[in-house]
């Protein structure tokens, strides 16, 4: 299901859409026109592809998503630890970890989070 | 239409040069692998060179000497290789000089000579075909540049401008330069912020130093001489050097504490395959592996070595840049020697007096001395011109079989002819004149007529010396003239000129409209007027032939000729009284 990563220009695109809708395509052109640079129709051929993903729908004009910003990237970040750790969270964390230490405050916030899964 | 069959064979002879330089600089890399890949890059621009443009100055410095190779006059200042004969379809003796021997000596087994050449062009074919799979063979090159530029082009609408002429885009595998007067600096949109800085750099190198233009003419290049396996090898040779010479610009600039950063981004970035698209300089491009490589063992060389390994590398470039000078002297030959006169590919025969003073100019050079006085006349008569004169009477055309090389030697008493015979027909009479050396005391003119080769018939048609009186007239100390006349009352007269100032007027039975004549005339002047020296044998001919231009070298023994008639003018000292 690789259709589901998207780049970071795409995403930002889609941020554009889940920001606002539901908006009309003429209005998601103008947005993409200020904010990307985009020309009218380069936003149509990107809206169509993301429509064809299935994350995004235009019905007469309107523009919705189909999945929420929140369930696209979970669906996202487990697509990603399915492919780079074998589907490992601990893999995950410890190569995470391994560049960057975790902060005292994210450490609380993952303990409150295994504490709450355990419940 | 000759152009089309010269085509092929001219850009064959580019490639061969252009391969030799290749197989210079390939080892040259390798004995100073450690050095900074900016010579080789330098380098390889001299192999573009000789990609792209035909004629180069001839020098005694060219490493072609050394392979004793070929080059071939253009009149100028600068001069061209010429390993293949351009015009080989319609070469009598066709012959390659290759850079590799065994090669040229299975070709020039296989090539067809002589009379076989002559009849039914037997290489039309075979060169015609070549140059179709050679044409089809660059417009599949250029569809293939401008497909994958287009398909780029569509995915970089999507771009975003990050600053200045740096944009970011989805899904492309590497950074990379794009357009030539303002070009635009293309990131993936995946790479982080500290691999950017070092990405960007390595691309304004890119730009700074031209390479997205170098690149193009590279890969046009490439396009030209796809069948050439050496022009695929220094392309690929030249993109690394070109990316190495760039990544050590950066790791220059940025210090060497940050090669591994720097490694990174490029092993992040690598598309895995080799990208031949015609247009974009990719960063990932060309083999991630061994930059890295390059980038580990690569420190600042020592002052001192650099330059000299680069003055090496320099000196050697213009050795490959320069063609060899093939004039004075520098003639081997291993054939037989033809001499005429007149300019480009008028035909000739030389009598038996202009192998004296040939062989005295050529004396000079042992090895073609040598082989000169070898032959005989029967050999030398066969038709092959090999000797011909330009419009400077002191400028000698020698071909030996691979084109035509000057051949300087002073004092000749030989002159341009500048054109053709000129064929008109005239009734009545027509004279014979030339200006004699002072010495000649008797002339003689013969006309033999051959027939499919054979004499059939000899005469002497006038007959003059000094005692007589007209039609052999002394006007001065230094000129007699000689007038023939001839019956035309029922004969259709054909009036040949040679520019040399050779007239000569000959009738034939045969319908004007089925043959054509030939004059050759073979006559040394002093100035405008013919020069006959004195004891000599000087012969003016004329071919009627129902064959076309092509066969002019034919000579008059041809069997393939109809009727030829040969004037034979012989001159003598008689002891004066």
């Amino acid at each position: 299901m690789s259709e589901y990563k998207l780049g970071v220009i795409e995403s930002r695109f889609a941020e554009i859409i889940w920001n606002n809708e539901p908006l009309t395509s003429s209005e998601l052109a103008k947005l993409a026109l200020s904010e990307l640079d985009w020309k009218k129709s380069t936003t149509y051929t990107v809206l169509k592809r993301l429509c064809d993903r299935g994350i995004f729908i235009n019905e007469n004009g309107t523009v919705r998503s189909l999945i929420s910003k929140k369930d696209f990237y979970a669906l996202q970040s487990e697509k990603f630890v399915d492919e780079t750790f074998s589907g490992s969270l601990p893999a995950f964390v410890a190569a995470f970890s391994s560049r960057k230490k975790l902060s005292d405050d994210e450490i609380e916030q993952l303990q409150h989070m295994i504490d709450n899964m355990r419940r | 239409m000759n152009m089309f069959y010269k085509l092929f064979p001219a850009v064959l002879n580019m490639s061969i040069t252009a391969s030799v330089a290749t197989v210079v600089i390939v080892l040259l890399r390798k004995i100073f692998k450690d050095m900074p890949k900016i010579i080789f890059y330098a380098m390889w621009m001299i192999v573009l060179f000789r990609l792209l443009c035909p004629i180069s100055i001839p020098s005694d410095f060219s490493v072609l000497n050394a392979l004793d190779m070929p080059s071939l006059s253009t009149g100028n200042a600068a001069n061209r290789m010429e390993y293949v004969p351009v015009d080989i379809v319609h070469t009598e003796y066709p012959e390659v000089d290759l850079p590799v021997p065994l090669v040229s000596d299975i070709v020039n087994y296989i090539l067809p000579q002589g009379e076989e050449q002559l009849r039914a062009d037997p290489l039309e074919a075979p060169v015609a075909f070549a140059t179709d799979i050679w044409l089809i063979g660059i417009a599949s090159m250029f569809i293939y540049g401008d497909y994958s530029f287009f398909k780029l082009r569509k995915k970089l609408k999507e771009a975003v401008k990050l600053s200045d002429n740096i944009y970011l885009c989805d899904h492309i595998a590497s950074p990379f330069v794009i357009g030539i007067i303002k070009p635009k600096i293309y990131l993936p949109s995946s790479i982080d912020e500290r691999e950017q800085k070092y990405i960007i750099l390595h691309e304004q190198c890119h730009i700074k130093r031209f390479d997205h233009i170098v690149k193009l003419i590279a890969f046009a290049a490439l396009s030209i001489h796809w069948f050439n396996p050496f022009v695929w090898l220094s392309f690929t040779l030249l993109c690394k050097d070109m990316e190495m010479s760039c990544d050590e610009a950066v790791v220059a600039e940025l210090g060497l504490e940050i090669r591994s950063d720097y490694s990174r981004s490029l092993l992040n970035l690598s598309t895995g395959k080799h990208i031949f698209a015609g247009a974009p300089l990719a960063f990932g491009e060309g083999d991630t592996g061994s930059r890295i490589k390059n980038l580990y063992n690569y420190r600042k060389p020592k002052a001192a070595l650099f330059v000299a390994v680069a003055a090496v590398c320099a000196i050697l470039g213009i050795a490959l840049l320069l063609n060899p000078d093939n004039s004075g002297g520098q003639i081997y030959y291993n054939g037989t020697v033809y001499v005429q006169s007149g300019k480009a590919q008028s035909g000739g025969i030389v009598g038996s007096k202009n192998i004296g003073e040939i062989s005295s100019v050529i004396a000079d050079n042992a090895d073609f001395s040598e082989n000169f006085s070898a032959k005989n006349i029967d050999e030398i008569n066969r038709g092959m011109p090999v000797l011909q004169f330009e419009d400077d009477p002191y400028t000698l055309w020698l071909t030996t079989g691979k084109g035509w090389i000057p051949f300087t030697a002073k004092g000749m008493s030989y002159k341009t002819s500048d054109s053709w015979v000129k064929v008109s027909s005239v009734e009545g009479k027509a004279d014979v004149v030339f200006e004699v050396d002072e010495n000649v005391n008797e002339i003689a003119f013969y006309e033999d007529v051959y027939e499919y080769g054979q004499l059939i018939s000899s005469s002497l048609v006038s007959y003059a010396n000094t005692n007589d009186d007209a039609p052999f007239e002394r006007k001065n100390h230094s000129q007699f003239s000689i007038g023939y006349t001839f019956d035309s009352d029922k004969l259709t007269v054909y009036e040949l000129y040679v520019d040399t100032g050779v007239m000569v007027t000959m009738y034939a039975t045969l319908p004007k409209d089925n043959y054509k004549g030939y004059s050759y005339g073979e006559v040394s002047t002093d100035g405008k007027k013919p020069l006959l020296a004195n004891d000599s044998v000087d012969v003016a001919y004329a071919i009627l032939s129902s064959y076309d231009d092509a066969r002019i070298y034919s000579d008059y023994t041809n069997k393939n000729n109809d009727t030829v008639v040969v004037y034979r003018l012989v001159t003598r000292s008689v002891p004066t009284r």
